[in-house]
């Protein structure tokens, strides 16, 4: 299983590595992202900065799309593969090799997962440059919340290829997921600031847990203090991992019944 | 191509027979969204293989022969458990293909499916020949040294070992469809499934791939089922040959059999004109079975299917004469792979 996880991370690697273009440009995308942050920060710099857990606006708002980075390419790293197997016409070729599709699904996100925590260190060393204090991390919490983080959001990028499998193009979770993070998960701005009703639905986000893990990592607050959210992250981890199996199965026998297997 | 490979020869390995047992396959008309909502998300089917059924023995190479859509490649697809039978059971040495499960994953261990075509890449075209065959060759469960040294046997066995470390993008199409059968026998498969083997490749190359197919079944023990267009492809390579047109398996015979079932007597017939009544009256000869007109660049020609009344010929010639055409030249049609394939093909099944 890790030999062939392995090669599906090898080979995801070196084709991302032949768009020589695409590859500079998303660190030159960090940085700019960064420096914005920086001189919006300054602009609200006098106002108070109430429910960030003791961090300025800038670090913040450079941790919070940091890990929104990891959280982001967890969720679309496996549809994003998958729908390129279709359009190469491989994922037949793939498919007809004794490869469980458990392996498929972890294997194709190992990548995205990797080059996330490539683009956090960007940040993070690109935020340092303009007052990300690092000294207070708490690395048990961090790496526990890296790991849940991407245990949570993998269910749901699988169940994003079982849309593709079937419905070639639009992946409803990762649309719905990626646009309600911006106003729900507390990237921009603190949750608290929300009405009551929004927090609820804040709540029900992965990425809302995740980036209140990682704040928390940032101040040195310990795992124990950070039970709720890595509990809420574990169990949903748990239930929707076969769930979300048992749909990307479904989806693969419906398109080999259908004979779209090779369609896109 | 170097076929001899005296260090890698081995015993034939123990065959594998294929089973295909009342075999019906249907296909959504479209995947259209206002078909979809038309039909409540139950769009029409229509139905690409009726009811087929065949055996293919351990060792055998097995042809599947017909027109375009009739059928073929969704056999092959389904033999490679890409695509689900609605009705009738598929058994690979034994095991029945399912939608999931270990049963499948272990069909597919001992299938290898030859993915072809021009119209759709299997292969990742950024990536070398070998990184793509390493990748396919590690999906399959080899790695390390052993993985290496296969890449290296399969790409010898269709001529590719010195141009393994080219992007697959710079390959011409004969050089990916041998890619492709490189890939397929990368884990020594005893089934081969092979879709148009030779499409796009030239005269010298697709020669070497016939010569390497037949070895693969005669010293290996290979079970191959072989889809292909070319009639002298299937006459030439397989033992036997399943006949299909339009989602059935019109008859299943060994090459030389079907030539000897044609029966009947084939004469052509030059004339030097045509008339406008002498089709008509052709065809109403008694004991013509078929006939095709020809323009010819003086005249016309007719070649004529006819029974083996003693009479036939000659009344077939007085019609065709009656007005006046002269025929210049009669001569008896030995039945070849096309004669005997064009009327079996082209006859509609009931």
């Amino acid at each position: 299983m890790i030999a062939k996880v392995m090669a599906i991370f090898v080979r995801d690697a070196r084709l991302a590595a032949t768009y020589k273009l695409q590859f500079a440009l998303n660190w030159v995308s960090i940085a700019a992202g960064v420096i914005g942050l920086a001189f919006m920060a300054q602009l609200v710099s006098g106002i108070h900065q109430r429910n960030m857990g003791g961090l300025s606006y800038f670090e913040y708002a450079v941790i919070n799309i940091a890990f929104l980075t990891l959280e982001l390419g967890t969720l679309d790293g496996c549809e994003k593969v998958v729908r390129n197997d279709q359009v190469y016409g491989t994922l037949p070729a793939i498919l007809t090799t004794p490869t469980s599709l458990s392996v498929l699904a972890i294997g194709s996100t190992v990548w995205s997962f990797v080059f996330a925590l490539v683009q956090i260190a960007c940040y993070i060393g690109f935020g340092a440059l303009f007052g990300l204090n690092l000294t207070h991390i708490n690395p048990v919490t961090l790496a526990a919340f890296i790991v849940l983080s991407v245990a949570a959001t993998i269910p749901l990028g699988v169940f994003s290829t079982a849309m593709v499998i079937v419905f070639k193009q639009g992946a409803p979770v990762k649309f719905v997921l990626s646009n309600l993070a911006t106003i729900f998960a507390g990237v921009l701005f603190p949750v608290a600031l929300l009405p009551g009703w929004m927090q609820h639905v804040s709540w029900l986000l992965p990425m809302t847990h995740v980036l209140n893990g990682v704040r928390g990592a940032f101040t040195g607050v310990p795992i124990g203090h950070l039970g709720y959210d890595a509990m809420w992250l574990a169990a949903m981890s748990i239930v929707l991992f076969p769930l979300a199996l048992l749909t990307f199965r479904a989806a693969v026998a419906r398109a080999k019944f259908d004979g779209s297997l090779s369609h896109y | 191509m170097n076929l001899a490979q005296p260090s890698e020869v081995r015993a034939p390995a123990t065959s594998a027979s294929i089973a295909v047992e009342g075999v019906t396959k249907t296909f959504p008309i479209n995947h259209d969204f206002l078909t979809w909502l038309r039909y409540r998300g139950q769009p029409p089917r229509f139905r690409a293989i009726d009811d087929v059924s065949f055996n293919v023995a351990g060792g055998e190479l097995f042809g599947l022969l017909g027109e375009n859509g009739a059928g073929k490649s969704t056999i092959l697809q389904m033999l490679s458990g890409l695509t689900t039978p609605d009705a009738g059971t598929i058994r690979v040495d034994g095991i029945i293909g399912s939608r999931s499960g270990s049963a499948a994953r272990e069909l597919r261990q001992r299938t290898a499916r030859r993915e072809v075509t021009e119209r759709r890449r299997s292969f990742y075209y950024r990536l070398s020949a070998r990184e793509n065959l390493r990748f396919f060759g590690s999906l399959y469960g080899l790695h390390g040294s052993a993985l290496d040294a296969r890449v290296d046997i399969v790409a010898r066995h269709v001529d590719l070992r010195e141009k393994l470390d080219r992007n697959f993008e710079t390959y011409s199409s004969g050089m990916r469809q041998r890619l492709a059968i490189a890939r397929a026998l990368l884990t020594d498969p005893p089934v081969l499934l092979l879709d148009e083997p030779t499409r796009a490749v030239d005269p010298v190359h697709a020669r070497d791939i016939r010569a390497l197919i037949r070895s693969l079944v005669v010293n290996e023990g290979k079970t191959a089922v072989l889809c292909t267009n070319l009639l002298e492809e299937a006459w030439e390579l397989c033992d036997r040959i399943a006949v299909i047109a339009a989602g059935k398996i019109i008859t299943i015979a060994k090459p030389a059999d079907l030539l000897a079932r044609a029966g009947g007597r084939r004469y052509a017939v030059s004339l030097d004109r045509m008339d406008a009544g002498l089709i008509e009256r052709a065809r109403a000869v008694v004991g013509l079975n078929k006939l095709i007109v020809e323009e010819m660049p003086r005249g016309m020609r007719l070649v004529a299917d006819l029974d083996d009344g003693p009479r036939t010929l000659t009344d077939l010639l007085r019609a065709i004469s009656a007005n006046g055409v002269e025929v210049k030249h009669v001569a008896p049609e030995e039945p070849n792979p096309f004669n005997v394939y064009a009327s079996l093909a082209t006859v509609a099944p009931s």
